[in-house]
């Protein structure tokens, strides 16, 4: 997390999405006071033995949403502030790290209306009444005409519907809506969490994470056993994953020296509870913390205690072996003061574009090209397979500047030859003026080609985009292309006003 | 006296009166020539100048469009003659023609209908018979406009036409003082010529001055693209620092963009809102298939999710240089010259600059491509705060300055956000750090690499604050780059 923006009473956070356990205010209270070490906390675990309920899962879910994990909290001293609290949380996550609830979703359920053992399976259908709501509905409605069924109906792709149900029946249609039977209001005194997806490993850990937010909130905890086919386990796992790590490999790492006590009393800083064990440092990771997956991880923490700010930038010692520009940029720069030369300016467009500038307002067929898929933008569809257009356009926006006008550009083009993509340079040029005319054009590509020192030769050609008889190819060994009179229509298609001669080059990269 | 004045004024004593083609005639000058000789004599008082007036029309889009064709009250009252009318169907041209027929009660509406006043007859819109007329002799304009005044008035009102008039010179007249003005050819050089400087006459003669504050005609130069030039300059920063220039494509399947990135195929950043998958082609294959193994490997254990090679075939364009970076990354794998070379003591320093996309809506602010520079040092024993020194020097080298925080980009640990001052603020400019130790160790576990992939366009608009949106760099209208500072 960083500070985005300070005024006089607030500050605004930025929190990175790997750190969902800092989306709620208990648990960034919780990372603030380590950070301060005020009232530091370290060790989350749950004191009671007790299993609270048993979930019994089904193969039927198998295919559908396959996990769950769950677990009670006793104790609660809920008031409305506090209530509203932890729903909005648990929305927040569902929709944010749960990826709208697809990948993991939680549901709340006043324990004390719970009645019996608990199953987690498939069905085809059923009826309850959904939460908020007075009329008992069948499934397949609560899908197609509830709010809720409307808005997560991307988490459910085949014909059977994960439910939790109890002795009495459904209790979530999951992920859409808990029934209203088990709805948590502020008297509740005891609830039940159930978290699914389709994640083991995510769905186990979220447990543990929203176990620790309730046992800051001053909560008890219970387990539930969670009963699979052919094995059973309890959640909250609240593991502490354990990773060793040389107090040199931090230094290194960073390059700080930050002395052996000091990494310890950052590991804290950040929440970890650390020790020395045979010259190594010991760091538990506390259960709440889902993004740590080995020592690399732990490192950046131990660095972000540290402070970005007091690293020293180091220089590398090496030996010095030089930089180099690709040929590319090499020979581009060359090309480049050529045309600066002759009088063209540059200009820098975008790769994208659309059908209509590419082709149809050059005169010519729609050819094979690179088709983009969905577009925010309507004038987005495809990326160019030449620069004329571009540039055709520049002219256009610049018709009312003083003549003569030249313009160049060198960049990419995008072809597809057979089956592959092509994505290759070209040059060209466009000169527009009151008098101007195919020998001028000529004269200048021409020039271009004898300043490169390529013999070429010039040859009849016919295309739409230019007047009959005005235009020709180019061919050489290394650059081909083609040049002329522009038609009038195409002149007039890019709203510019006076005769303009063009001509393109494909490069050899 | 210039010669060009004195023969002028020679001109005028014997002739009075003299129009500037005349003068061209008789004296051989340019018409510029002309045009500059007699203001100067008539700053003197040796000629006075008549000047007349002509008038020229022009004809808006639409007015061009309804020359061209007809007006929308003829082309409507033709249709009337034809049909019956219901006023609510009327198309939006159709419904202007009424507006004007009705004023001139041409129609009455009854029940809905359009109907024609009995005493209507189609040649009475005067208007458009006018519009033809001008539009095919504009040259006419002074004799139309006198027979047919209302409606010439009426095309103004409608803007369908506007007149300018133009000044000209008729004619050039000597003055009292101009007659008795004695002419004395002086050897005042006026324009260099080729004869005088062969010749010895400059030995003598005085040259005339210029007027130094005359404004002149500002001359049109060839530039280069503020934006590309930038580049070339972060560019030659990046050499300076002995960096190597990589490049590599813009069409890639999302392995090389996100799964070879340690990005998990469920990652919001992948999804079609904001990045721009492709119709055609719709895939590419993955060509080295054990490098595509123990990417699967890396992202089923760390992620905890199934990976599919489907998803990793989807061509995208890349929506960040460090694709370039990825792969000459992993295909040090099969250089082991390289390698070598690294594991001793000189790390490889590369870098790419080029363009990358996001699926946006387009507004001033935001553009679906723009440019990003990319840097990685492969190495052993690299550090965060090698990392820091690079950064911060490149960056004093193009004259900018940055901070670096702590950030979150699921291929770097330590991740570093690197922060630019703008106008006393600090914006974000890109992410940096080191490449997790799960996409190294596929090449090998000896080496780590330091990465960053920065913003470009915003760094120029640090630099260059007459820059105000990113939207004018992809523009390329050619009077804003010929206007551009350079410095």
């Amino acid at each position: 997390m960083s500070v985005e923006g300070l005024r006089k009473e607030e500050i605004d956070i930025d929190v990175t999405p790997n750190r969902p356990d800092l989306l709620d205010i208990v648990g960034f209270a919780r990372a603030l006071r380590n950070y301060m070490h005020f009232h530091e906390k370290l060790v989350y675990k749950i004191d009671s033995n007790e299993i609270a309920a048993t979930i019994t899962v089904d193969k039927s879910v198998e295919n559908v949403r396959p996990y769950i994990s769950s677990f009670v909290v006793r104790e609660l001293n809920l008031d409305d502030k506090k209530l509203k609290y932890i729903i909005n949380f648990t929305e927040k996550f569902s929709e944010t790290f749960g990826r709208k609830r697809g990948k993991l979703a939680m549901g709340l359920h006043d324990f004390s209306k719970v009645k019996g053992n608990l199953k987690y399976e498939a069905v085809p259908g059923g009826r309850f009444v959904p939460l908020n709501s007075s009329k008992e509905m069948e499934i397949e409605e609560i899908m197609s005409s509830h709010k809720k069924g409307g808005l997560y109906k991307h988490t459910i792709s085949g014909s059977l519907y994960p439910v939790l149900q109890d002795q009495i029946g459904i209790m979530s249609l999951i992920p859409i809506i808990n029934s209203d039977r088990t709805k948590v209001t502020k008297d509740t005194k005891e609830m039940l969490v159930d978290i699914t997806g389709t994640s083991k490993y995510i769905v186990e850990k979220a447990a543990d994470l929203f176990a620790c937010m309730f046992i800051d909130l001053g909560a008890k905890v219970e387990k539930v056993n969670i009963k699979y086919d052919k094995k059973s386990i309890s959640t909250p796992k609240m593991e502490q994953k354990i990773i060793e790590i040389k107090p040199g490999r931090i230094e290194d790492h960073i390059g700080a020296a930050i002395g052996f006590n000091n990494i310890l009393s950052l590991a804290t800083k950040m929440g970890y509870k650390g020790v020395f064990v045979n010259n190594k440092i010991r760091v538990f990771v506390p259960p709440y913390r889902l993004d740590v997956i080995n020592e690399q991880d732990v490192i950046e923490d131990i660095a972000i205690g540290y402070g970005y700010g007091y690293i020293h930038p180091l220089p590398i010692f090496s030996e010095i072996s030089g930089g180099s520009l690709d040929y590319k940029t090499n020979m581009n720069r060359k090309i480049i003061e050529l045309m600066l030369g002759l009088g063209f300016s540059e200009a820098n467009n975008n790769y994208l574009t659309n059908e209509k500038i590419n082709f149809q307002m050059m005169r010519i067929k729609e050819g094979p090209h690179v088709e983009i898929k969905e577009s925010k933008t309507e004038s987005i569809t495809m990326l160019r397979t030449w620069l004329l257009p571009s540039l055709l356009s520049n002219l256009g926006s610049s018709a009312h500047e003083r003549m003569p006008q030249k313009i160049f550009e060198l960049d990419m083009v995008f072809n597809i030859k057979g089956e592959e993509v092509e994505e290759s340079h070209h040059l060209a040029g466009v000169y527009a003026a009151p008098r101007v005319n195919f020998n001028e054009i000529k004269s200048i590509i021409e020039s271009i080609f004898d300043s490169l020192g390529i013999s070429y030769e010039i040859k009849e050609e016919k295309m739409e985009s230019f007047i009959e008889g005005r235009c020709a190819k180019i061919e050489s060994k290394l650059l081909n292309g083609f040049f002329g009179e522009l038609h009038p229509e195409v002149i007039r298609n890019f709203g510019i006003i006076e005769p303009t001669v063009a001509f393109e080059l494909s490069l050899p990269y | 006296m210039h010669k060009y004045l004195a023969s002028i004024l020679k001109l005028l004593q014997k002739e009075k009166k003299a129009s500037i083609e005349k003068i061209v005639e008789e004296t051989g000058l340019s018409k510029d020539a002309v045009i500059w000789a007699i203001s100067e004599l008539e700053s003197k008082g040796l000629v006075s100048i008549k000047k007349g007036s002509s008038e020229s029309i022009y004809f808006s889009e639409e007015g061009k469009s309804y020359a061209e064709g007809k007006l929308p009250e003829e082309e409507l009252l033709e249709r009337i003659s034809k049909e019956n009318v219901k006023v609510s169907e009327l198309s939006p041209k159709e419904r202007i023609g009424l507006q004007w027929l009705k004023a001139k009660g041409l129609v009455d509406i009854k029940e809905g209908f359009l109907i024609k006043k009995e005493n209507t007859k189609d040649a009475e819109i005067e208007e458009g018979k006018v519009l033809r007329l001008l539009f095919s002799k504009p040259e006419d304009i002074s004799i139309i406009r006198s027979n047919y005044k209302d409606a010439f008035e009426n095309l103004l009102k409608r803007k369908l036409i506007s007149i300018k008039s133009k000044e000209y010179i008729e004619s050039v007249e000597i003055t009292k003082s101009g007659e008795s003005e004695k002419i004395e050819d002086s050897e005042e050089i006026g324009e260099l010529s080729k004869e005088i400087i062969e010749s010895s006459i400059w030995k003598k003669a005085s040259f005339k001055k210029y007027d130094i504050k005359i404004p002149v005609a500002a001359a049109i130069g060839a530039k280069r693209h503020p934006l590309r030039s930038f580049i070339d300059e972060i560019k030659n920063a990046y050499l300076s620092m002995g960096f190597k220039e990589i490049s590599g494509p813009i069409i890639e399947p999302s392995f090389w963009v996100f799964d070879s990135l340690f990005v998990p195929q469920d990652h919001p950043a992948r999804e079609m809102q904001d990045t721009f998958y492709l119709k055609n082609p719709g895939k590419i294959n993955l060509k080295d298939k054990k490098i595509v193994g123990k990417v699967k490997a890396m992202h089923e254990k760390a992620w905890h999710i199934n990976w599919y090679e489907e998803i990793a075939e989807q061509a995208v364009l890349r929506t960040h240089t460090t694709s370039v970076s990825a792969r000459f990354i992993y295909a040090l794998k099969n250089n082991l010259k390289e390698m070598n070379k690294i594991s001793g003591v000189t790390p490889l320093m590369l870098f790419s600059i080029g363009r990358v996309f996001r699926n946006e809506s387009i507004d001033y602010k935001h553009l679906a491509e723009f440019y990003q520079t990319d840097g990685i040092i492969i190495g052993t024993g690299l550090t965060l705060s090698n990392l820091f020194y690079i950064l911060k020097k490149i960056y004093q080298k193009i004259g900018i300055e940055i901070r670096f925080k702590p950030s979150y980009f699921p291929f770097v640990e330590p991740g570093v956000e690197v922060d630019i001052l703008h106008n006393g603020e600090w914006f974000e400019l890109g992410g940096a750090g080191m490449i997790r130790k799960e996409i190294t160790d596929i090449v090998s576990k000896k080496i780590n690499v330091l990465a960053w992939g920065l913003g470009v366009e915003r760094a120029l608009m640090v630099k260059d604050p007459s820059i105000k949106s990113i939207t004018e760099l992809f523009n390329s209208n050619l009077g804003w780059i010929r206007n551009k500072v350079i410095l």
